[in-house]
């Protein structure tokens, strides 16, 4: 019996407290003080309703994780794998509350990282004094495509069938995936976290499809986010994007699969099939339910870019690799907003990619 | 006044709406069409007139022109009512026919359409005055094969002459046909006035999915949303700093529209949402449409050179240009208005300012 903290207690942290749960696995679930109103009503009852597709495979219930909590001692003591399942915005914090209870040995995982998410983590858990021996890692996505249906159940209408992992270092990336492999079976090992960052594909899909759709969403039109958004100039955008998302892969010695094969890996399973992101999405049975965020600032904007497409395009920028497309993204979100995301979003320096070769980064890495 | 000879070329409502106009002011109208646009000129070609209803009502007489060269002969003056990506055409096209007495006159030229007419005209030895309108005079539309309907008159229009120094000598020809003309310095202020190359790229990228989902909709009603009207504010913005830097006339998109439909100044947002003449404007379907292929080559573009060429940045212009050209997959920045296709590549602004005003610079 492994015993697993799960951080944070949004959608995914709720799904992956019940899911894990329910499979036979020790849980204690945190959520952040100042949110804990999304953990009063389980508190109370110690129950989270699952609902599941059949098609995900797993099995729904009444899951009862061992400890609800928002008391980060109680959250990290004794835990042999903590996932952290925040919005990106949120790892720094964490990892500051999290340094004075960590022991060497445990071992933490970002689920996803963004783009460089446990390089930063591992920094401010060393600026907190945290212990220099805790294990950090990152996955690619979220496992799970889920929705809270209210604040004391959650739906998983999709598993991803494999995903990645990295640590960083990357040396420490299979003794981490021996463990998460236990909890998560369709993880697989990365090279880096370069791997893990670029192969996390909402960046290249979120904000084409939102910039794009901006004056329905505004109007207030419902619109399936998948299933309606992608028209065929929006999979154009798509594809421009993730082209470059390659290239910069390819610059790093990293051969990634194109975005919808990416999809195809996650939900043919489930039914997704087809040639181009737009088939796939369209036709995936798990995207059915997905709709558009009802404002234009969802976290579809405001993460995904500052988090992701801000720092790769600096990367891509500094190793010389065409960035138009993801400057024109970016752009355009800036202005849509009328925010300068670029004020809160990670830097080449925050990362300690700033200045380098292709070749200290990576030996870096 | 004596009865002028006015070549119109083009076969859209605006063109339409000239012919008329003039033919029911007792003047000339002749009118040509490229012969590959003029299978919706049929009846028009043959019954030879133009039914009229709206700010004026009439049955407008008009001269069908099968060749160029006729509608050409014997006119002075060029109305040119064409999409602005045909203005480099209609130059090659007319260039054997013109006589050092004509006019040419672009309705509107977008930004630089007069000088990229004059570089090409000027290849072929030819420096007739070329001017260019800020917008076009008419809010027009067609009814019936040869029905047009002009539901207003621009009170005042913007005019600029390339080279600036023969202003007057256009104007006192071309004030008589049509009074509402103001000239203006030279060709920038006309070109950096350029609108709807604010209003329309930025509301049109903004709303792919309502562009590519097959439905009907109001265009100016539904696409422009506080959002999209944040972005085109910015790159209006842009637009004015570039005016500004030039010395040109500056103006901002709202005081246009104050000026071109007597709206009263309040947000851009609430003057786009309560203009009756934006209403019912029925929105185009798909992505190929002129808000995005005419207004980003003949608009955006050479905004985004000319704020080189000032030192003035156009983050949002930019970003406008690049999602259009991956959506459509048309690399605008080279076959748009560059500065080589205006005649001004490697002019700073000194040589820039002599050159508008002589139409030389040696």
């Amino acid at each position: 019996m492994k015993t697993v903290t799960v951080m944070g207690a949004g959608n995914g942290g709720f799904s992956a407290a019940a899911d894990l749960s329910l499979r036979g696995f020790q849980v204690t679930l945190f959520e952040h003080p100042s949110f804990s109103g999304n953990i009063e009503n389980i508190r109370r009852s110690g129950v989270i309703g699952l609902s599941t597709l059949p098609s995900t495979g797993l099995a729904g219930g009444f899951a009862r994780p061992v400890c609800i909590t928002t008391n980060m001692e109680e959250a990290v003591a004794g835990a042999e794998m903590i996932f952290v399942i925040v919005p990106a915005f949120a790892h720094i914090i964490f990892a500051q509350a999290m340094a004075p209870f960590l022991r060497n040995g445990q071992m933490v995982v970002l689920m996803p990282g963004g783009f460089g998410g446990s390089i930063l983590f591992r920094k401010a858990l060393r600026a907190a004094a945290g212990p220099a021996g805790v294990l950090v890692a990152e996955t690619s996505t979220l496992p799970y495509a889920c929705r809270k249906l209210d604040d004391i159940s959650v739906w998983i209408r999709g598993r991803k069938e494999s995903f990645d992992l990295a640590a960083y270092p990357a040396a420490d990336t299979q003794q981490i995936l021996a463990l998460a492999q236990v909890l998560y079976p369709a993880v697989r090992a990365a090279r880096n976290v370069l791997e893990t960052g670029l192969n996390n594909l909402n960046p290249f899909i979120h904000p084409p499809i939102v910039l794009l759709n901006a004056g329905s969403t505004e109007r207030g039109d419902r619109v399936l986010f998948y299933h309606e958004g992608i028209t065929p100039a929006v999979q154009h955008l798509i594809e421009a994007l993730d082209r470059e998302r390659l290239a910069l892969a390819d610059l790093f010695s990293l051969s990634l699969d194109p975005a919808h094969r990416i999809l195809l890996t996650h939900y043919g399973h489930q039914g997704a099939a087809g040639n181009t992101f737009r088939e796939v999405a369209m036709g995936n049975p798990v995207y059915r339910w997905s709709e558009m965020p009802s404002r234009i600032d969802s976290r579809y904007l405001t993460e995904d870019i500052p988090m992701s497409l801000i720092p790769i395009r600096a990367l891509a920028r500094q190793a010389g690799v065409p960035c138009r497309t993801m400057d024109a993204v970016i752009t355009m979100t800036e202005q849509v907003l009328k925010n300068d995301l670029g004020a809160l979003a990670r830097t080449l320096e925050d990362l300690d990619m700033e200045g380098r070769t292709v070749t200290e980064i990576l030996q870096n890495l | 006044m004596r009865k002028q000879q006015v070549a119109i070329i083009g076969g859209g409502n605006g063109a339409l709406a000239f012919a008329a106009y003039f033919a029911l002011r007792g003047q000339t109208a002749r009118l040509w069409e490229f012969p590959e646009f003029r299978s919706s000129l049929t009846q028009v070609y043959e019954k030879k007139s133009i039914h009229v209803t709206g700010v004026f009502e009439g049955e407008a007489e008009v001269r069908c022109h099968e060749d160029l060269a006729d509608a050409l002969d014997g006119a002075t003056t060029i109305m040119a009512v064409l999409p602005a990506f045909a203005h480099a055409r209609l130059a090659l096209e007319i260039a054997p026919f013109i006589r050092k007495d004509m006019i040419l006159v672009l309705n509107p030229g977008r930004t630089g359409g007069a000088l990229e007419v004059a570089a090409i005209l000027r290849k072929q030895g030819i420096r007739i005055p070329v001017a260019e309108t800020q917008s076009l005079l008419f809010a027009c539309r067609r009814r019936g094969e040869r029905e047009i309907h002009i539901g207003g008159i621009k009170s005042f229009l913007r005019v600029g002459v390339f080279p600036a120094d023969r202003t007057e000598e256009v104007m006192s020809r071309i004030v008589n046909l049509i009074p509402p003309f103001r000239a203006v310095p030279d060709v920038l202020t006309t070109s950096f006035g350029n609108i709807g190359a604010m209003f329309h790229p930025a509301s049109a990228l903004l709303n792919v999915g309502l562009l590519e989902s097959g439905r009907t909709y109001d265009y100016y009603g539904e696409t422009m949303t506080p959002g999209v009207v944040a972005v085109i504010e910015k790159a209006d913005g842009e637009r004015m700093s570039l005016a500004r830097a030039a010395g040109a006339e500056e103006f901002s998109a709202e005081t246009w529209l104050h000026e071109s439909y007597e709206r009263t100044i309040e947000s851009l947002y609430s003057m786009l949402q309560s203009n009756p003449a934006y209403r019912g404007i029925a929105g185009p379907s798909g992505i190929r449409i002129r808000y995005i292929t005419e207004d980003v080559p003949t608009g955006l573009v050479p905004l985004e050179a000319f704020g080189r060429i000032y030192g003035i940045a156009t983050p949002t212009i930019s970003s406008l240009i690049s999602l259009a050209q991956v959506l459509t997959d048309t690399d605008y920045r080279v076959s748009g208005r560059t500065l080589e296709r205006l005649g001004i590549a490697g002019l700073g602004q000194d040589a820039i300012r002599l050159f508008l005003k002589r139409g030389f610079l040696s």
